[in-house]
């Protein structure tokens, strides 16, 4: 056995001491192994366990058990690094997690309602007809009422609605209570903190599901697409009112 | 009786009586100590034993480079330690007095 290896199995018969202790006892046997006459058996020492008990025994340092004993037995430095990784760790999961869980958008006080509607009897919602071919515009105003920017990727509407219109938007502003023309085409835009942005479908009445509609058709809410960091989620935005399209008896479709 | 047991009994005085002949390090503790006829003891028992006397405040020790191999670690006693030397002689003196007595009889 060399001098380094009964060291070492001194060393794991005194692993639960605290790192310190055990750093300067190793020592003193480092070099007292040092001084021993050249060609020396370390076998006159003893086996390096019964080395371990007599060197405890005779300086009282008991064994020592249970998670502070555990705790203190390491390395100081490691033990650092070892609470540095974990908090780094653990704070890169909470922001993953912030970050899937961040939904600043909200509806705004502007809506668009097609031409024609009305207060209906159905609670919170306005009642439009359908006439296949008439004008049709609907939408709200969208504000991001987070701290972060987020980027507006469209609106995803169930399929079926019976209209053919495509998404228009105002220039992205301050939201002051109103929104101020050009309206455009849609393109997917950044919407600061505090911003607002009139989202609306422009088009026509139109036949676009397989069947004939029956009845009334509800529209809820408003998906809004959005994107942050590298996330894309939906915010199912509110209507303050629902809107609510009125198939007359009669109607063909398509 | 196993001799051994006598000679830790009392190895923490001999300790405390080696290095109170003047500074000294472990190895050369060690070897005087043999030399005095306590081969009987475990070199892991002398290094546990300068250990706890240097917790308890009778030794003090510095550590110095050396020759070969890495600094070694010289002992010398304090004030307190040379209290305790005296205490555990004059405490010996009584026993061995007694057992001798004891025995003639």
């Amino acid at each position: 056995m060399t001098a380094d290896e009964y060291v070492r199995r001194v060393n794991y018969w005194l692993a639960d001491l605290p790192w310190r202790t055990k750093q300067e006892l190793l020592s003193e046997l480092r070099g007292h192994l040092s001084e021993l006459p050249e060609g020396t058996d370390l076998a006159s020492l003893g086996p390096p366990e019964q080395y371990a008990v007599d060197l405890r025994a005779a300086a009282g340092l008991e064994r020592r058990r249970g998670a502070i004993a555990f705790v203190r037995a390491r390395r100081p430095r490691n033990l650092i690094l070892t609470v540095v990784a974990l908090t780094a760790i653990g704070l890169a999961i909470g922001a993953v997690a912030w970050i899937d869980s961040y939904q600043p958008l909200a509806t705004g006080n502007l809506s668009v309602d097609p031409a024609g509607a009305k207060s209906s009897p159905f609670r919170d919602a306005d009642s439009v007809v359908f006439h296949r071919g008439r004008r049709f515009q609907f939408g709200v105003s969208v504000l991001n009422t987070g701290r972060f920017t987020v980027r507006v990727r469209g609106v995803t509407l169930p399929p079926g609605l019976p209209f053919s219109a495509r998404l228009m938007m105002s220039q992205p502003q301050k939201n002051r209570g109103g929104i101020s023309e050009p309206f455009t085409r849609f393109h997917p835009f950044d919407l600061k903190p505090g911003q607002v942005s009139l989202l609306f479908f422009k088009g026509v009445f139109a036949c676009r599901a397989p069947e004939n509609p029956v009845g009334v058709l509800g529209v809820v809410d408003f998906p809004v697409r959005f994107s942050f960091l590298w996330r894309i989620a939906t915010a199912d935005l509110q209507l303050p009112t629902q809107l609510a399209i009125v198939f007359p008896k009669g109607v063909r479709c398509p | 009786m196993d001799q051994t047991q006598l000679l830790k009994g009392v190895l923490e005085l001999a300790v405390l009586a080696v290095i109170a002949r003047g500074e000294t390090y472990g190895y050369e503790i060690l070897s005087t100590l043999e030399q005095a006829g306590f081969d009987g003891v475990g070199d892991a028992s002398v290094y546990g034993t300068l250990r706890r006397l240097e917790q308890a405040g009778h030794l003090e020790s510095r550590l110095a480079a050396s020759d070969s191999g890495p600094a070694r670690k010289y002992y010398a006693v304090t004030p307190s330690g040379a209290e305790q030397l005296q205490a555990g002689t004059d405490a010996w003196g009584r026993i061995s007095g007694a057992l001798e007595r004891l025995v003639e009889q």
